[in-house]
């Protein structure tokens, strides 16, 4: 996959790099057990600190969609099962929820437009 | 002396006009969105400003070329057995040239930038699947330098072999008409100096192989699948290209050293040239066509969605600032150490690193030492 960063946008670039990741994860593009390059080796490719991709794969970690493999090799860890809605999610959700309100979006819209980049994420045909 | 000095000065205006022909059309060369080493938006290549600056760069490049042309041509009708020196400098005379054309019309193309508030966004790009600036070597071309390496062991074996059916003097070195002009007493030393210099030729080659893979690259955002696969193009064939540059240097080495070992075989110096030359012109050929990275190369890609993601530019934040007079990359951020120059087909540092500034630190004190002992041992043949 590629992997995309605007270094000058407002968006800090470790949490652009754990989006593209992500988004990779979810629309399949980064398979399950796939390897991820070294925190160095990537941030040397893209010219940014090591720190920023390394804070980056701690967060994923931590999110469990990665796992440290002999705490060199970060691995894409197995989609969860459950329909479990995490605290993150769920705040992040709120917050979309709520913008969307204040945008005049009706609730029928929402859920159109949330099903709808479901499936595209899911079929793996999202870009950025 | 004559002959030689006559020689020398052939090369010297051979040098000078082959230069004069490559160095203006770098900046044809270099990638649409840098100008003078400043990252610009492609679309303003073709207005009038930069047309100028262009023809600025190019009309000082001809006064520079016409003055050490004039200096060469005038040190060789007044003092011709200084030819040599006109020979050692013409290398440094030519660097200054290329400062002389460039850092001006960086500093106007820097000025321009800022006056018509050219905005450039600055996308970085990866792949997951493969890293370059620090990934493994497992696709450079090792092959070449195995062929080198192993005809290196076949000169350190046909030295050892010959060694005791040597005679006490041996031809080191040839004139211009291919007959030999120096005569060395035999010893291990003067008979090992050409394999062990071979080898020393070969490891170089490699590490500058090394350095092509692992140069940074430099991906257009506006097609990034296709950059990708253009850069991966560019560098097999630069690879393959210096791979090739080893081979015919040692067997150019071999030849000459059959010479010594062989009294009596005296190579054609046609012979001895050509393997060397055929690879330089094809390799520049390669170079010319293919473009900085590769930009000119015809690569097949799957079509990809356009991106129409929203890209901020910040024009005062620009990574201009990380590039000293457009030239010199210090970026204390990124822990790449080669990166792609922005000017011209070649690669540079990253001289914030720690092993590139001793790296660089030992080249140049090699470099200095090597002009004042050429220098030193120059005068004293005077």
């Amino acid at each position: 996959m590629l992997v995309k960063i605007d270094v000058y946008a407002e968006k800090p670039i470790y949490e652009q790099l754990r989006d593209n990741i992500i988004i990779g994860i979810a629309s399949g593009q980064l398979a399950e057990g796939e390897s991820l390059p070294s925190a160095r080796n990537l941030a040397a490719d893209l010219g940014v600190n090591f720190h920023t991709v390394n804070k980056t794969y701690d967060l994923l970690r931590g999110a469990g969609y990665i796992v440290m493999d002999r705490r060199t090799t970060a691995i894409v860890a197995a989609k969860k099962t459950g329909n479990l809605i995490s605290t993150a999610l769920s705040e992040k959700l709120t917050m979309c929820v709520a913008e969307a309100i204040c945008d005049g979006v009706d609730e029928k819209a929402f859920a159109e437009v949330c099903t709808e980049y479901y499936r595209k994420i899911r079929g793996g045909i999202y870009s950025d | 002396m004559t002959d030689l000095n006559v020689f020398l000065f052939i090369m010297n205006i051979c040098v000078i006009m082959f230069c004069s022909a490559l160095l203006p059309i770098i900046p044809l060369l270099t990638r649409k969105s840098f100008l003078f080493g400043v990252k610009v938006p492609p679309e303003v290549q073709n207005t009038d400003e930069v047309k100028a600056l262009k023809k600025n760069y190019v009309i000082s490049m001809i006064i520079g070329v016409i003055v050490v042309l004039a200096a060469s041509i005038w040190q060789y009708v007044t003092a011709p057995n200084y030819t040599i020196f006109s020979v050692l400098y013409l290398p440094l005379a030519l660097v200054a040239i290329q400062m002389f054309a460039f850092v001006p019309n960086h500093s106007k193309t820097m000025a321009l930038k800022e006056r018509l508030g050219w905005n450039v966004p600055e996308i970085v790009f990866a792949d997951t699947k493969e890293t370059f600036t620090r990934g493994n070597l497992s696709a450079m071309p090792h092959f070449w330098y195995v062929i080198s390496l192993l005809l290196v062991l076949v000169l350190f074996v046909i030295a050892l072999v010959r060694y005791p059916a040597l005679p006490d003097s041996i031809p080191t070195h040839w004139g211009v008409n291919a007959q030999p002009d120096i005569w060395k007493d035999k010893n291990p030393g003067v008979v090992l100096f050409m394999p062990l210099f071979s080898l020393g030729m070969v490891v170089l080659m490699w590490l500058c192989g090394i350095l092509i893979e692992r140069a940074k690259l430099q991906i257009d955002h506006n097609e990034p699948v296709k950059s990708f696969a253009q850069h991966k193009k560019y560098r097999r064939l630069m690879g393959h290209g210096i791979g090739a540059m080893t081979v015919s240097v040692v067997v150019t080495f071999a030849i000459t050293f059959m010479q010594s070992l062989f009294v009596g075989f005296n190579a054609p110096l046609l012979l001895l040239l050509a393997p060397v030359l055929v690879v330089t012109v094809l390799l520049c050929v390669v170079a010319v066509r293919a473009g900085q990275g590769g930009v000119f190369l015809k690569v097949e890609v799957p079509n990809t969605p356009v991106d129409s993601g929203n890209i901020a530019a910040n024009n005062a934040m620009s990574d201009d600032k990380y590039w000293a007079w457009g030239l010199f990359y210090h970026n204390p951020n990124d822990p790449a150490y080669f990166v792609g120059n922005r000017f011209g087909i070649n690669i540079g540092f990253n001289f914030s690193r720690l092993p590139v500034k001793i790296g660089l630190a030992v080249c140049f004190v090699l470099l200095v030492g090597t002009y004042v002992w050429m220098t030193i041992l120059f005068a004293s043949y005077m």
